[in-house]
């Protein structure tokens, strides 16, 4: 029999529609911007990256002004700035929306949970996308993916943990779902507020603690007063930002602006990926020469394994919306596994590391 | 209308509104508002949920509870009469020395500030014990109150310090990390001390009656009694500051909790000074209220004042100024320390931060200057900010609790000396960058 | 009127008295959270945010006390040179140009966002996750009790202007 052809791209219909329409606005429009992160971090030039695409792309046309942390509403009040039509349009991540919608952490980040490559496949092209654009709806917000900045670091440590016994009692601090996991793993974790955790950590008030990449952490001197990084971050295998723009304000956008928004929010998730995991390789050898990497053995690694599931069955009884979005993700991974575990042993690692045996995936 | 022009117009129109007497925080509030509109097309509706959603904001900073905590430490040493002890051993302990107990007050500053990161608190706080014992010991109401806001504002100059933390979020350079700024706070802070008790010291000497010592027939105490006196009154509010201190350095309690664990401390003090009762708690309880009320309003009206400063723009209109200049390096840097000494008239740090570090650290990393050195002598000036007049945070705090014959001409007169210092003192932290860049070099190895 | 600016004045006294004993639940809750943490190796999930929220509330609802008590800070140098009568007008004219409009429409949006709050039943993005509609609600109040001690000191200000006519 022949074979149909295999695969379309399901914009293509949808653009020659919109084709026969479509016309060069002429109005010209300026937004405000607002995000949890303050200038100094990463984020701040991931969200830069992005206003920068849209004005390219626009010829000015469509001007949005950064506002970092504090500046016209600070983190935690993000949400509501976009909702209520305060200002058009925030660079964010869904992990924040927890109070909302348990649901919005599936969207960022879940411990034993999507990687970079697995939030793109799942977004783009397993409806991750829709069904995150739904969960926003009630609130009067659109939302995309713009923004991947990959597996994060473990935690920063003074007490050398690498086997379950020496989790049991260890002070850490770790907010989200990760925070009730290592509760249920015996450390006592405590939800200390931002602002003190560089003192605290410093004051051994606590012992541990986690925050972003490697190329994110470095300017915050996490290495200055820690001795060791417990490896690896399983509680966050990927993280994902998104943009929330105000329904009102998308709707009366023109078309063809429409259009450039949502090619620069891809733009911008495929670069910052690239970028964050580039300057992570500097990142982490800056780091190896003041602090040591210890890894968790790998029955520790099961056992946190194991805690991360039952913790997961057990929100997923509880909210539906967490339900359907680990279950579609659950589902393309079980998909995915078969050509991962075929294409896995011939990574691009380099040629000489895997001569002398080393294969990693 | 172009941002210029709406922000010098802004800052004038709050200039001529604060004469009219409405309580401050209103009235940053109501320029915020009529300027709000202006700027976004008379949108009520986009101004205020925005408003509201700040002040919502102020609600959720675990930081700031450090405030009442401090405050309600105060009132219970003050209520329980144990400050008053304190002062007056400290008085009659320092003699014949003149300006003897206001250079003891900016000593216990210092020491304070150590346990603290909130300006409102160590103000308040320092306001509340030393205010009334200065008047009552004839000290010139003007020098009392410059020093106890100048020495009082050193809490967020010396660690741990909010705004060292902020600033470390802000530059996402590794030299200006959390712990690099903290090292590099400590010697500028002790300067500034320094330089507050010789001023007192030579102010009070030139002319005693600013600062009077006990008059010579009433210096009766002996050696042996003055040692019981300390031992008495000055050991026990003193031991408390350093346990508070303890605390965190020992990694028990972070500053917040050790204001609480102050708290309780003061408490056990009161008892055992068997002044501890009902209604001690009672107005104890009534004043933190008023205090932490008129504190956080404060807080609530410059957060919408700076909100509205921002969403027109005005952060571009400072870096405008600076841009295209073709000058002396030095020079430079001399106009960006005016530029933050002059918003620091106006508006509240956390705002000046927002707008100037982004914009500065790049400058004087072109012009080859340690950011470190650099961040330091913006948060000197920062610090400085709560004394400038017109809008000095701190002399309103003190102005808040302090006795009703402090007023707010004898607070603006008497700060106007300090401020000179500050400048005196940023001059000299130009003129020998060890004073900043020395213990960060000898504990985090050159940053 | 004057009816309403007396029950403004109970109204709100009684609240700030009885608002200014959070200051004690509050340094206990702290202190618990040292103690366990310290002591126990067991830190509490609700602490920090146990002490955040009941400072909220105990600021926000002590915003009218303190305003009742002529307790936020203003600069009268020039004012207190006015004789009486003209001040007394000079506080009706600021009072209605700057107080009324701003708490006011701060109030309305207040309680429009406490309202929001509610609709989503709102809880905090935290492990303890405590419900925030009731929290939101009284910020709502707090802004609505500094709006009616507005309105009292206006009350109370016409009416001595009243009395000085005679
Ligand atoms: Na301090
Ligand atoms: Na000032």
């Amino acid at each position: 029999a022949k074979r149909e052809k295999f695969g379309t791209d399901k914009r293509h219909e949808e653009v020659k529609r919109e084709l026969r329409k479509i016309k060069t606005s002429e109005d010209e429009i300026k937004w405000k911007m607002v995000m949890p992160w303050s200038k100094g971090l990463l984020f701040y030039d991931i969200a830069q990256h992005f206003a920068d695409s849209v004005k390219l792309a626009s010829g000015g046309r469509l001007d949005i002004k950064l506002f970092s942390s504090g500046e016209l509403v600070g983190a935690n009040e993000v949400f509501d700035a976009v909702s209520k039509g305060s200002v058009q349009i925030a660079h964010s991540s869904p992990l924040y929306w927890k109070g909302r919608n348990e649901a919005f952490v599936a969207y960022a980040s879940v411990p034993f949970g999507l990687d970079a490559e697995g939030y793109n496949i799942w977004l783009y092209e397993r409806g991750g996308l829709e069904m995150l654009q739904e969960l926003y709806k009630p609130y009067g917000i659109y939302a995309l993916p713009a923004g991947q900045t990959g597996q994060e670091m473990g935690m920063f440590s003074n007490k050398k943990a690498t086997k379950m016994s020496d989790f049991k009692g260890m002070r850490v601090r770790t907010p989200g779902w990760n925070m009730d996991i290592l509760n249920g793993l015996g450390a006592s974790v405590s939800p200390l507020p931002g602002g003190e955790v560089y003192l605290a950590l410093e004051r051994g008030v606590i012992d541990a603690a986690e925050y972003s990449t490697p190329a994110i952490n470095y300017p915050m001197g996490f290495d200055d007063i820690t001795k060791y990084v417990i490896e690896p971050g399983v509680h966050q295998p990927g993280f994902q930002c998104d943009l929330m723009i105000n329904q009102k304000a998308w709707d009366s956008l023109p078309a063809d602006l429409q259009w450039i928004v949502k090619i620069a929010a891809k733009e911008t998730q495929l670069w910052s990926n690239a970028w964050i995991e580039n300057l992570n390789t500097e990142a982490i050898n800056k780091f190896k020469e003041k602090i040591e990497f210890v890894t968790l053995d790998k029955d520790t690694r099961i056992e946190f394994a194991k805690t991360t599931k039952a913790y997961l069955d057990q929100v997923k009884a509880k909210h539906p919306d967490v339900k359907a979005a680990l279950d579609s993700q659950e589902q393309f991974k079980k998909d995915f596994a078969e050509w991962r575990r075929q294409r896995s042993g011939v990574t691009p690692w380099p040629i000489d590391e895997y001569i002398a045996g080393e294969h990693m995936q | 209308m172009s941002a210029e022009i709406l922000t010098i117009l802004m800052f004038c129109t709050l200039m001529a509104s604060i004469a009219l007497g409405h309580p401050l925080a209103i009235t940053l509030a109501a320029v915020a508002t009529l300027f709000g509109l202006i700027d976004n097309g008379g949108n009520i509706e986009g101004l205020f949920d925005l408003f509201v959603n700040n002040a919502w904001g102020l609600e959720q900073n675990y930081v700031l509870v450090a405030i009442p905590l401090f405050i309600f430490m105060a009132q219970i040493l003050d209520r329980s009469k144990v400050s008053e002890g304190l002062f007056d051993a400290l008085y009659i302990v320092l003699g014949g020395l003149r300006g003897g107990l206001g250079m003891a007050v900016i000593v216990v500053s210092t020491v304070f500030a150590a346990t603290t990161g909130i300006i409102g608190a160590s103000v308040v706080a320092m306001g509340l014990m030393a205010g009334p014992a200065l008047l009552r010991r004839g000290y010139d109401r003007g020098l009392a109150s410059g020093i106890i806001c100048s020495s009082g504002t050193l809490g967020i100059l010396i660690p741990p310090s909010i705004m060292l933390v902020v600033y470390g979020g802000l530059t996402g350079m590794k030299e200006t990390s959390v712990g690099n700024l903290f090292a590099g706070a400590i010697l500028p802070g002790l300067l500034l001390s320094g330089l507050y008790l010789g001023y007192v010291a030579i102010r009070c000497a030139i002319n005693p009656s600013l600062g009077p010592p006990i008059p010579a027939e009433d210096r009766t105490a002996t050696v042996a009694e003055k040692v019981m006196m300390t031992a008495k009154s000055f050991v026990p509010p003193f031991g408390l500051i350093l346990t508070v201190m303890g605390t965190i350095l020992a990694g028990v309690a972070t500053p917040t909790e050790a204001a609480a664990l102050g708290c309780l401390g003061a408490i056990v003090l009161a008892i055992a000074n068997k002044k501890f009762n009902v209604e001690v708690l009672k107005s104890s309880c009534e004043a933190t209220l008023r205090t932490t009320a008129m504190i956080m309003l404060l807080f609530v009206g410059g957060k919408l004042f700076s909100v509205v400063f921002l969403s027109m723009g005005g952060g571009d209109v400072v870096a405008d100024l600076l841009l295209g200049m073709d000058v002396n390096d030095y020079v430079i840097l001399a106009i960006m320390m005016a530029v933050v000494f002059m918003m620091g008239m106006f508006i509240d740090w956390a705002a000046i931060l927002l707008v100037v570090v982004p914009i500065f650290t790049p400058i004087a990393s072109d012009l080859g200057f340690d950011p470190l050195w650099f961040a330091m002598l913006v948060c000197v000036n920062l610090q400085t900010s709560f004394l400038t007049p017109p809008f000095g945070y701190a002399l309103f705090y003190f102005k808040g609790v302090a006795p009703p014959e402090y007023t707010m001409g004898d607070i603006y007169r008497g700060i106007i000396p300090f401020v000179i210092i500050q400048v005196v003192g940023l001059a000299l932290m130009v003129t020998f960058p060890e004073i900043i860049t020395y213990l960060p070099s000898v504990f985090f190895g050159g940053g | 009127m004057q009816p309403l600016a007396t029950g403004i004045n109970r109204l709100n006294s009684t609240t700030g008295r009885f608002i200014s004993y959070l200051t004690v639940p509050l340094i206990l809750v702290v202190v618990y959270e040292v103690f366990m943490r310290y002591a126990f190796n067991a830190p509490t999930v609700w602490a920090f945010e146990a002490t955040t929220l009941m400072y909220g509330c105990h600021f926000v609802l002590g915003f009218a006390y303190t305003h009742q008590h002529n307790g936020h800070v203003a600069i009268d140098v020039f004012e207190s040179k006015l004789p009486l009568k003209p001040r007394t007008i000079l506080r009706i004219v600021v009072n209605l140009l700057f107080f009324i409009p701003t708490i006011g429409m701060l109030s309305y949006y207040a309680i429009r966002y406490a309202i929001t709050s509610w609709q989503v039943l709102e809880r905090a993005s935290t492990s303890w996750a405590p419900p925030l509609y009731p929290f939101k609600s009284i910020m709502a109040i707090g802004f609505t009790l500094l709006f009616l001690q507005g309105v009292a000191k206006l009350i109370e200000d016409f009416k001595s202007l009243g009395s000085a006519d005679e």
